[in-house]
């Protein structure tokens, strides 16, 4: 039985020690060391100033700003990917003629590159000459342009919108799955009692997709705080610092203006802010009863 | 089992979600139109009011002008490198990983277990730094080998907690009872669970390639010649001094997402198991 043990313990070594290596405890360690030390590029030298970078990470208004960016990019892309990926999953979930073909039309956006997206989107929403602009006039939505990424809050809105686009699918998938597994006689006897669809989602549907829609956003707002690759292709983090996510943010710091003991602080509290967030909260739902079955 | 159903929708109904999937196909495939279009537009048509819907002249420049002038061919071949590479080595260290999660109860197994999962949650941009210092110390900066190991251990993660609900399935009595036949537990694992596993595996490891294909915050920090970039950076050179190359740029995300989009068209029904690490089917 002991042996039984170590031997499990020496199976999963190899995969727990390279992350732990590559991953966690190398690159935290790290973190944490140089976020005590001011690093100077004209002179090359380190000075030693404990935890002075963290005081001024969180004074400093930028790093602040994109901490805020992330949060914000996150809830509203979140809020519009789990409904509109909850009603697409509903209307797939029902037998239609072209519901393969539909299906697989939907999900296509997965499968492309997050930074090229950044530079087509640019194209979509392009000053003057934009794409949308134009069908909304045509629709009578609109008259004339909206200088989609010129204004803060519209260019954050783009963001939110390319994210919605390429992971809208992901909810799709995650929620056709959880549909599927509802049995049928549930509806039955629905009907049977006469319910009205709005009460068969709110009593029957809803209740039954709790699991899967928790992992579902879990994962979603998780990636959603790494947020990266359009903002780099499509805005820079601008105007005027409104799509600075903290990714962007730590990139900038660390590797165009080598602020390396401030980039490592912001990771270090980025770190324990995802940690937090784990700790609370996936550890539940993952290791949890249901995730078990 | 829908003839009930089917009767009780009236028209209205029918012809409302027809028309719903239909709009919401529409605005899911118009980037990619986009995209498509883009690619083959003259440098003139591409940014035009009104926007040109249908090109009129097809120009195929920017494929020809990527594939002869930008070294795209190489950042494609080193994209397909190290993503091979990259889902090889997380599927070998990933598979004992599983086996022993679904076969064995260890010390702290749920620590370990939480602990591997909770480095896909990680932003990558926190361990930038590390690993780029890390990896000029080793001189293997702009090497195809630094994305080869970070992409591996980006998706570790995963195929542990994948794998491990594929070897879940496998029942416990063909184990049992080919280990009373006096074979070792090793043989049993490479005779059994292997060969029973080896869909999950091979859908694993694909599903692997399609994670990190188009990962770019490690590739532009960590490569910076045609040596190790792979297709995601190279298209972002293309954003030069002299303007966006749009007809290029588009031209690569043509050719970046071919593989891709048949890869999860043929392993679709993998997909939400490799989302949900296993946990959902």
């Amino acid at each position: 039985m002991r042996n039984e043990k170590l031997t499990g313990l020496l199976l999963i070594m190899p995969a727990f020690i390279y992350l732990m290596f590559f991953l966690i405890v190398y690159p935290f360690g790290y973190n944490l060391y140089q976020s005590l030390f001011e690093f100077s590029m004209l002179t090359g030298v380190s000075k030693f100033v404990f935890f002075n970078n963290f005081i001024g990470l969180l004074r400093n208004p930028q790093f602040l700003n994109s901490l805020k960016i992330s949060g914000i990019i996150a809830f509203l892309a979140l809020a519009i990917e789990t409904v509109l990926g909850l009603l697409i999953a509903m209307a797939l979930n029902r037998q239609f003629k072209g519901r393969t073909l539909a299906r697989i039309l939907l999900i296509l956006p997965l499968g492309t590159i997050p930074v090229i997206n950044g530079y087509i989107f640019s194209l979509l929403f392009f000053p003057e000459a934009s794409v949308v602009d134009h069908m909304l006039n045509m629709l009578g939505i609109i008259n004339g342009h909206i200088p989609w990424l010129r204004e803060p809050g519209l260019a954050r809105f783009v963001v939110v919108l390319m994210d919605v686009w390429q992971w809208t699918p992901f909810m799709v998938l995650i929620l056709m799955a959880g549909l599927s597994a509802i049995p049928e006689s549930y509806y039955e006897l629905a009907r049977l009692d006469d319910m009205s669809s709005w009460k068969i989602f709110w009593r029957i549907t809803l209740p039954k997709l709790k699991f899967p829609l928790t992992l579902a956003m879990l994962i979603r707002s998780m990636d959603l705080l790494k947020f990266f690759d359009g903002v780099f292709s499509m805005t820079k983090g601008g105007p005027q610092s409104a799509t600075e996510t903290a990714s962007y943010y730590i990139y900038r710091t660390g590797f165009s203006t080598f602020n390396i003991g401030f980039a490592s602080a912001a990771s270090v509290t980025l770190w324990a802010i995802i940690w937090i967030i784990a700790f609370v909260v996936i550890g539940k739902v993952f290791l949890s009863k249901e995730a078990k079955v | 089992m829908n003839q009930t159903k089917v009767k009780r929708e009236s028209l209205a109904f029918k012809v409302g979600h027809y028309l719903f999937i239909i709009v919401m196909i529409f605005i899911f495939l118009l980037p990619l139109y986009w995209m498509l279009t883009t690619s083959i537009k003259t440098r003139t048509d591409i940014i035009h009011w009104p926007p040109i819907y249908i090109p009129k002249v097809i120009d195929f420049e920017g494929y020809v002008r990527v594939w002869e002038h930008q070294n795209i061919p190489a950042f494609y071949l080193n994209t397909i490198i190290v993503n091979i590479s990259a889902a090889l080595l997380a599927v070998a260290f990933g598979i004992p990983g599983a086996y022993a999660a679904s076969r064995y109860k260890f010390w702290q197994k749920d620590n370990i277990m939480f602990t591997i999962l909770s480095v896909r949650f990680l932003p990558p941009a926190t361990a930038l730094l590390p690993i780029f210092i890390l990896f000029k110390w080793l001189h293997l900066i702009d090497h195809p080998l630094v994305l080869i190991i970070i992409y591996a251990g980006v998706n570790l993660p995963l195929v542990v907690w994948v794998l491990k609900s594929f070897f879940d399935e496998i029942p416990l009595a063909m184990e049992e009872s080919y280990l009373l036949d006096g074979h070792s537990r090793l043989k049993s694992f490479f005779k059994i669970i292997i060969p029973l596993g080896a869909p999950g595996i091979a859908a694993m490891f694909m599903i692997c390639i399609f994670l990190t294909w188009g990962e770019f915050l490690f590739a532009i920090v960590l490569t910076f010649s045609q040596k190790a970039q792979t297709l995601p950076v190279g298209t972002a050179n293309l954003e030069g001094d002299i303007g966006v190359l749009w007809n290029q740029i588009a031209a690569c995300g043509v050719m970046a997402a071919i593989p891709i989009i048949l890869i999860i068209v043929f392993f679709q029904k993998y997909l939400v198991r490799g989302f949900s690490f296993g946990i959902l089917k």
